[in-house]
């Protein structure tokens, strides 16, 4: 496992902002990822999508922010997905139940897609 | 059991001095990358509870928190002296999502540790919450872990 913090990137891809999460998310930065997300759905952003594919793991902590970034993008309206979950956090999605709870997509190109 | 100690104030902010030192521990002890992920995950839910909730009253307290490796698992420890809490029995998951009211986790953080755990032990030992966790460290098909 990589001693790798938390980095936060975002890009469009046609009219989705993909917001690529990588390291790990914890209680020590969930509030990073809850700021930066909520951001963008307030500056007007109606399709955003986080993109898993370089996480290592999130706690409930990160569980709690993106299901307040969800909340918030039901609020304005807007579409809110998640891409790309390498095995290990996928079975944390399981495990806390809340794998139903988010769209889920395989890959970004799969839920760019879904949009077209 | 003393293979790490470590001591934090009542702060968010010291969970990141924690995953540092849990990292640094799993690669000292060449730990299967599930079972660190499995002990940040756990350690994160554990520690963020007990700065959250543990002293009502506010002020400055500490957090003690001991990890040993075994010959097959590892046990973490964390001690604190705030409200009695015995997170052994989950409460039952609540509908997710803010509209569903208090927490938004719904009490799934708590499920995910005795998920990823072994074992959850816990004792009130004088003004003491003493939490134990246990993760068996599951030996690989080509001779286990790493030495």
């Amino acid at each position: 496992m990589s001693e790798s913090d938390l980095t936060i990137d975002e890009m469009h891809a046609e009219e989705v902002c993909v917001v690529a999460v990588s390291g790990r998310i914890d209680s020590a930065n969930a509030g990073d990822v809850k700021r930066r997300l909520t951001d963008l759905l307030a500056s007007g952003e109606k399709a955003l999508l986080v993109d898993m594919s370089n996480l290592l793991y999130l706690t409930s902590a990160g569980f709690r922010a993106l299901l307040m970034a969800t909340d918030e993008a039901e609020q304005r309206s807007a579409w809110f997905a998640l891409c790309g979950m390498q095995a290990t956090v996928r079975d944390l999605f399981e495990m806390g139940g809340l794998a139903d709870v988010f769209t889920i997509f395989d890959s970004r190109r799969e839920a760019v897609a879904s949009r077209a | 059991m003393l293979d790490l100690e470590l001591r934090v104030a009542n702060e968010v902010a010291h969970m990141r001095t924690i995953r540092v030192a849990l990292d640094r521990f799993g690669h000292e002890h060449q730990l299967p990358a599930e079972v660190l992920m499995s002990l940040q995950v756990a350690v994160d839910e554990v520690v963020s509870n007990v700065i959250k909730y543990a002293w009502t009253s506010g002020g400055t307290h500490e957090v003690l928190l001991r990890v040993g490796l075994r010959s097959d698992h590892v046990e973490v420890e964390i001690v604190d002296d705030g409200v009695p809490f015995d997170p052994r029995d989950p409460p039952p998951p609540r509908a997710v999502g803010l509209k569903a009211g208090g927490s938004p986790i719904g009490g799934r953080g708590l499920r995910l540790v005795h998920r990823l755990m072994d074992e959850v032990d816990y004792a009130r030992l004088g003004n003491q919450n003493r939490l134990r966790l246990r993760k068996n460290i599951v030996k690989s098909v080509q001779g286990g872990v790493p030495s």
